[in-house]
């Protein structure tokens, strides 16, 4: 079951991208709202870009520092 | 015919009612005493006043608009399901401070003058610093302290503003700000609680250290006042828009880092107030409108987030991501609501938070605010994200200990 969740969402993340090339992007106000399939570039690059900075920060507080030295 | 009461006398007058009821009697009374302030608040019209002479001032003590209404409304609603999930609860102190908190921030909300609200405001505090301290252990009465010491100093910041305001223009009615002292003040006392960017430490400290049940009554309604205020004093204010795009991305960055459930939850208070406070930012009517149902929305969907990470920490006594798992064929129930509170927070199609999320880009759009809008969209993607680490962890992880 959980295998198949996890199929089935992986499925959704990779067929978004494709999907968005059929429907026509509405409400345009800026130049980068005409790119196909905005929405799920975002968030595949948006996911990656988020994910770099929470390890950047997480390597930073877990880094052990001597103040004392 | 029965004549309308202001809203918050309901609540403040029916937790001095609670010691004197016990068992069956007392879950009923608490349960009652929502639904006459839910039919009470269905008789109130637009226009509606009470006000009474203090000194040489008029007060009004309530002051019923659509935009507090809407508010009033939807505290009202959760705060009867929050009663509902703490019903079990024996101590009757833990039900009085959550009426006390319930009655002052809808009396904040209705309040039609800047010394009702003030004594509102205050009265929140610490009528909710209870809902920490009833968790009795040395970690949350330290909580307690520095989140009741954090919304003084907030409270003396807002007390600062109004008495500038008060002496400028001679008057506590709600009149537009003049004075820049008295704007910075009272933004940095009402930011407080909204959870403002540096003004945001309390939050992630003492919600997860609250009770089971008091953590639910916690997330519903100090932060959203906040954001009331904001709306009804400060619409279009360009700083604030930035600063709840600030916001939106701190929190789910923030809360990506978390391993604690409720603090997790926590960090996404403050991205979901970013929302909210960039949309209010943006100042047109169609931000505002956002901006409202927004906290509507997240007023529905974040309680159920605490009620859900409540019930696991009531059956399992953990709170910790790493040591859960598997908790899907356990707590069926919860995984449900859970998920479905998930996929509302996380904006998925269908559910109330692709409507109001949409609401606010949509707003914040067609403001032309392009930086904004690509903040808050980012921030939608590590709404989801968090989102996917949490339940993926609590539910279909494995865990052969639980």
């Amino acid at each position: 079951m959980e295998r198949h969740l996890k199929h089935f969402f992986i499925l959704c993340v990779v067929l978004s991208i494709p999907i968005g090339f059929f429907i026509p992007p509405d409400h345009m106000t800026v130049w980068w709202h005409k790119i196909p399939s905005l929405d799920a570039w975002m968030g595949v690059l948006g996911a990656l870009f988020l994910l770099g900075i929470t390890k950047g920060i997480a390597w930073f507080a877990a880094k052990k520092e001597d103040f004392y030295d | 015919m029965i004549k309308p009461v202001p809203p918050a006398s309901i609540f403040i007058l029916g937790a001095l009612l609670i010691p004197f009821l016990r068992g069956r009697l007392r879950q009923i009374y608490l349960l009652l005493v929502p639904v006459v302030a839910f039919f009470n608040l269905l008789c109130l019209t637009p226009g509606t006043t009470w006000k009474f002479h203090f000194l040489r001032y008029e007060l009004t003590l309530a002051e019923v608009n659509r935009l507090n209404l809407a508010v009033g409304y939807i505290f009202i609603i959760i705060g009867f399901l929050a009663l509902l999930y703490a019903l079990h609860v024996k101590e009757e102190g833990q039900h009085m401070a959550a009426f006390l908190y319930m009655g002052s921030s809808s009396g904040a909300v209705f309040a039609g003058d800047f010394v009702s609200l003030f004594i509102f405001w205050e009265m929140m505090a610490i009528s909710s610093v209870f809902l920490i301290w009833y968790r009795r252990n040395k970690e949350s009465l330290d909580a307690g302290f520095r989140y009741l010491l954090m919304h003084l100093f907030g409270g003396s910041l807002l007390l600062t503003g109004l008495v500038i305001h008060i002496l400028t223009e001679a008057t506590v009615a709600y009149t537009p700000l003049r004075s820049p002292w008295a704007y910075s003040f009272i933004l940095a006392g009402f930011g407080l609680n909204a959870a403002l960017i540096p003004l945001h430490t309390w939050l992630p400290d003492a919600y997860p250290l609250g009770t089971v049940t008091g953590s639910v009554f916690l997330s519903i309604f100090t932060t959203k006042t906040g954001v009331y205020v904001f709306a009804r004093f400060f619409p279009g204010d360009v700083f604030l828009g930035y600063m709840g795009g600030a916001m939106a991305l701190y929190g789910v960055i923030f809360a990506l880092l978390q391993n604690d459930t409720r603090k997790l939850l926590s960090y996404h208070i403050i991205s979901q107030l970013g929302y909210m406070i960039a949309s209010i930012g943006v100042g047109t009517e169609q931000g505002i409108n956002a901006s409202i149902a927004h906290l509507f929305n997240n007023n529905l969907f974040k309680p159920l987030l605490f009620m859900c990470m409540g019930s696991i920490l009531y059956m399992t006594g953990k709170s910790k991501l790493t040591e859960m798992g598997g908790l899907a064929r356990a707590m069926p129930i919860t995984c449900l609501t859970c998920l479905i509170a998930s996929v509302s927070i996380s904006g998925g199609p269908g559910f109330n938070g692709f409507v109001s999320k949409g609401m606010v880009i949509l707003a914040v759009s067609e403001a032309h605010q392009a930086i904004l809008e690509l903040m808050l969209r980012l921030a939608s993607v590590g709404t989801f994200l968090s989102f996917t680490k949490l339940c993926t962890f609590a539910f279909f992880g494995k865990n052969e200990k639980l």
